[in-house]
């Protein structure tokens, strides 16, 4: 992709400022930034105004990376059972007296394997709305992004913006021939000013503006391959199954959050943000066919105190969420002329997530060069999904359990940062009914396949080290390795592994 | 005091984002009520276990309702509706057992507007005449794996235990395609058949018997195609082909010295007709009321329609020939699977469809035929075909043809050759 020529432009204009003197040691910013303090509010920080504070250093990281993964078999069926994805990154926070700039970029490309009844991309932001076959397979995925942001400070209020742009081109050289371009722009303004205490109260709104295009050709014309546009928990919008398809996506997004962090180190920190999104799946082919929309309201919450010391740092949240999507498939009347007359719109679709999760973290600086850290957590998940009409229904309740640890220990010009996490899940409740499964139906072995381990226990452990070996004060070397692990239901298990290696300064 | 009030504020926020979340339990979809009016023959004496059959378009869900039940309330969507009844009805002198049967497609139920349709029913009965056995449309294919024409046909069989007489049958093609759909006006397709094709066995009326349970073959090219391509079959044969005085050099058609033709009343094409080898058109038979020249005078056929296409609409008008449907004895709808959008002949002719190929341009469609299904063979070794007015029950389809099985010739581009014979595509000659 051109754009991905960018990267280096991007890279030019991030590094000089990032050479420039910085008084504290590169060691102890990539300890201070890796730390599970610093990570552990994530919602506060996508309040541009609010980034501002996120650190009083500056970092610059340029990586490559290589991620592999298999699954013993697809734990979702449509985003397949593995991948190789290489990829380059920079990302860039420069703190300035009164302002503060930070920026990313990356390049992402490689295959995607195995997909199968999913011919989209991005398939978690639009489901259950994907189009795809009973053939599936590899698909070359390329992706390069670009996001930005300011944060300046006028007197009591401080105001910024962030602006990204996500572009994916995914295909498929062999029949079925899938030619995806999705781009996802975001754009986000928040303000914030100190309250009377010790607060800052700040308050953002969220832009973004999603497209993709959709197009699947067979070049081979032997055989019966159908392409479907599902619906929902494996029902599929039947009249309009064909051989070939064009189709488009269109989504905006938009949403508010308010956001409280302390000015110091130590306070309440806590977060309420509401977001809308809406799409349409639109049928080229059929004379640009509004075929359906979806609905999606999010609410996400995260709340919690923060107390750091001089060696210690305790903190506490509570994160929630409650997402509510709904989907809408519009009925049309006697084709004439390739020209479907709309003649009513009907809510079939029904999706709701919820969860709830108390983390707490102590970290301790023991001497001056190592520091550790622990975070359990302990967490509730639902989600509920429902077709209307055939009736269908899952219902699925898990309860989870993490522990999350962290270690770092600088010696001489090495750093060594260690992390390790282990997360379970227990179901406490899974139901699923299915009326009308008689009719043709080639995606029910999808949603039993899906049902049957996201019901069941699973078991998650990550592990992450690396390796910082300083070159000068302001420049780091590292190498980075990390696998992750999961085991499902029957044994199946699922293993991810990314190496990376660059530079931090 | 003020650092206190910050998570209350928060808290409350909170409450109120999951509150609104609810999941709402009462979700449904709006039904409506449907008021149907069946229209029964009036020879109809007494009906049973009649019952409705509505198909949802969009999810494939059936619902099968009793006619003579409640009200009948469906989900709001868009919906095929067939009904089948047993019936005693008047059969002349005597009074019958039998079938009653309709369908009513493209039915819109919607939540502001109470679906009122009429449902026209027809009683199956046997009109003692021919009926379509087979049809031959998709050709065969070279060595090289090209497209061979010329040796489609249509057989036409006598299901009865009386002689018939072939003189004056017409074979017929629709104009219009199964995949495509226009507003047709003046829309005349309830009583009439658009035709653009039309030959009639010639015959002063008792030339042509054809014996209880004996076919004619209507043949494009009556010769041995053998010669031109190894992997077709002898046709020299065949009781009638159908020649066209091409006035396409390039495109000339054959004239079979060992076949007779049929008299040709009309056809669109300057060059010759072949059967559509897609399978996207009906096709009937069906005895000519009229001699030719009065059917060319009285039985012109001018409609109009528009096409919608994002360039813009685009109003046409076009001229065809039409059949009166109660010419005709028998029909069959063709279409493939993905790309069927309607039935070109109604429910009075044919119920149903079939198909040579699971999709468009399917190339695994050739050498293969729609062949009627057997019921059984008579004691005198005649078999009875079935006929129930609905092709989709009626034929057996993507069967190896009849004659390619008769003769053994090719079954597929490589040569390899058949080897069973059977009674209707499927069921197997016992020896």
């Amino acid at each position: 992709m051109k754009a991905a020529k960018l990267i280096p432009v991007f890279l030019f204009i991030l590094v000089p400022k990032g050479i420039a003197n910085d008084s504290i040691p590169v060691e102890q910013r990539i300890v201070t930034e890796q730390s599970l303090t610093r990570q552990f509010f994530t919602l506060p920080y996508l309040n541009p105004a609010l980034k501002r504070f996120l650190f009083d250093f500056r970092l610059t990281e340029i990586k490559a990376e290589s991620d592999y993964g298999q699954e013993k078999k697809a734990i979702a069926v449509q985003e397949g059972d593995g991948r190789q994805i290489y990829g380059v990154n920079v990302r860039s926070y420069i703190p300035l007296p009164n302002n503060c700039l930070w920026g990313d970029a990356s390049y992402h490309n490689g295959v995607r394997r195995n997909l199968r009844f999913n011919e989209t991309s991005d398939a978690s932001l639009l489901y259950p709305y994907l189009t795809g076959d009973t053939i599936g397979g590899d698909m070359q995925s390329e992706v390069y992004s670009f996001s930005g942001g300011y944060a300046g400070q006028i007197r009591q209020f401080t105001w910024g913006i962030n602006a990204g742009f996500r572009a994916t081109q995914e295909y498929r050289a062999v029949d079925p021939r899938p030619n995806n371009i999705a781009s996802m722009l975001d754009l986000t303004a928040g303000m914030a000013f100190r309250t009377g205490g010790s607060y800052l109260a700040g308050v953002a709104i969220h832009f973004q503006k999603y497209k993709q295009k959709n197009e699947i050709a067979f070049y081979n014309e032997l055989g019966d391959i159908k392409v479907y546009h599902y619906t929902g928990l494996a029902m599929d919008y039947a009249r309009f199954r064909t051989k070939a398809d064009k189709s488009h996506y269109n989504g905006n997004a938009a949403g508010v959050s308010l956001d409280l962090l302390p000015q110091r180190h130590s306070g309440w920190v806590a977060t309420v943000k509401y977001n809308h999104f809406n799409f349409e799946k639109i049928i080229s082919s059929l004379n640009e066919l509004n075929m359906l929309e979806a609905t999606e309201h999010a609410f996400e919450t995260e709340a919690g105190y923060r107390k750091s010391g001089k060696r210690q740092n305790a903190s506490f949240k509570l994160n929630a969420y409650s997402v509510r999507r709904q989907g809408t498939e519009n009925i049309f009347g006697d084709e004439s002329s390739n020209n479907y007359p709309w003649i009513a719109a009907v809510d079939q679709y029904r999706r709701t997530q919820t969860g709830l999760e108390v983390v707490s973290l102590y970290e301790q600086t023991a001497e001056a060069s190592v520091r550790w850290s622990l975070q359990p957590a302990l967490g509730y998940e639902a989600e509920k999904e429902r077709y209307i009409f055939p009736e269908r229904k899952t219902n699925l309740k898990k309860a989870t359990l993490a522990v999350h640890g962290s270690l770092s220990k600088i010696k001489g010009k090495f750093l060594f940062i260690a992390n390790a996490e282990v997360k379970q899940h227990f179901p406490i409740h899974h139901e699923i009914s299915l009326i009308d499964t008689e009719i043709e139906n080639y995606a029910l072995p999808v949603l039993y396949s899906n049902y049957y381990y996201q019901s069941g226990r699973q078991t998650h452990i990550e592990l992450n080290q690396q390796v910082n070996y300083t070159l000068r004060q302001n420049y780091a070397l590292f190498i980075a390795l990390r696998w992750q692990h999961g085991r499902y239901v029957g044994n199946i298990a699922a293993n991810y592994i990314t190496a990376s290696c660059g530079i931090r300064f | 005091m003020k650092n206190f009030q910050l998570p209350i504020l928060y808290a409350s926020l909170s409450l109120l984002a999951f509150a609104a979340c609810k999941d709402e339990e009462t979700t449904f979809v709006p039904h409506s009520t449907l008021s149907i009016t069946v229209d029964k023959p009036e020879t109809v004496l007494s009906v049973e276990a009649d019952t409705f059959t509505f198909k949802n378009l969009s999810s494939l869900v059936e619902s099968k309702v009793p006619a003579q039940g409640k009200e009948i309330r469906l989900p709001v969507g868009f919906y095929n509706c067939s009904y089948k009844a047993k019936i005693h009805y008047q059969n002349g002198e005597v009074i019958s057992e039998g079938i009653l049967q309709g369908l009513k497609e493209s039915i819109q139920v919607t939540n502001n507007a109470t679906p009122n349709f009429t449902l026209n029913t027809y009683i199956f009965d046997n009109k003692e005449d021919f009926i379509i056995e087979e049809i031959f449309f998709t050709g065969t294919l070279r060595s090289t794996g090209t497209q061979y024409y010329g040796d489609g046909y249509v057989k036409i069989y006598n299901n009865t235990d009386k002689v018939l007489y072939a003189d004056g049958i017409a074979l017929l093609e629709s104009k219009f395609l199964s995949v495509q759909k226009y507003d047709y006006e003046p829309d005349i397709k309830e009583d009439t058949f658009t035709v653009h094709a039309v030959y009639v066995i010639p015959g002063n009326g008792t030339d042509y018997p054809v014996p209880p349970g004996k076919s004619l073959t209507i043949c494009d090219t009556g010769i041995d195609h053998r010669n031109a391509n190894p992997n077709s079959f002898d046709l020299s044969e065949a009781s009638f082909e159908w020649y066209d005085q091409s006035n396409s050099p390039s495109n000339m058609d054959i004239d079979s010295e060992t076949v007779p033709n049929l008299d040709k009343y009309y056809c669109y094409t300057y060059s010759f007709w072949v059967l559509h080898n897609r399978g996207f058109k009906s096709y009937a038979i069906a005895r000519m009321k009229v001699d030719k020249n009065t059917y060319l005078k009285d039985y012109f056929y001018q409609y109009k329609y528009v096409i919608h296409v994002q360039g813009g609409i685009f109003p046409m008008t076009q001229e065809a020939y039409k059949i009166p449907n109660s010419w005709i004895l028998d029909g069959v709808n063709c279409s493939v699977e993905p790309e069927r959008v309607w039935n070109i002949l109604p429910p009075s002719v044919d119920a149903g469809w079939t198909h040579c190929g699971l999709m468009d341009a399917d190339k695994d469609r050739y050498f293969k035929s729609v062949r009627r299904k057997m019921l059984y063979v008579d004691d005198n070794g005649r078999r009875i075909l079935k006929d129930s007015n609905n092709s989709t029950e009626d034929f057996n389809t993507e069967t190896i043809p009849s004659i390619i099985e008769e003769q053994r010739s090719a079954i597929s581009a490589d040569g390899t050759k058949a080897t069973v014979v059977t009674y209707d595509g499927v069921q197997p000659v016992s020896n």
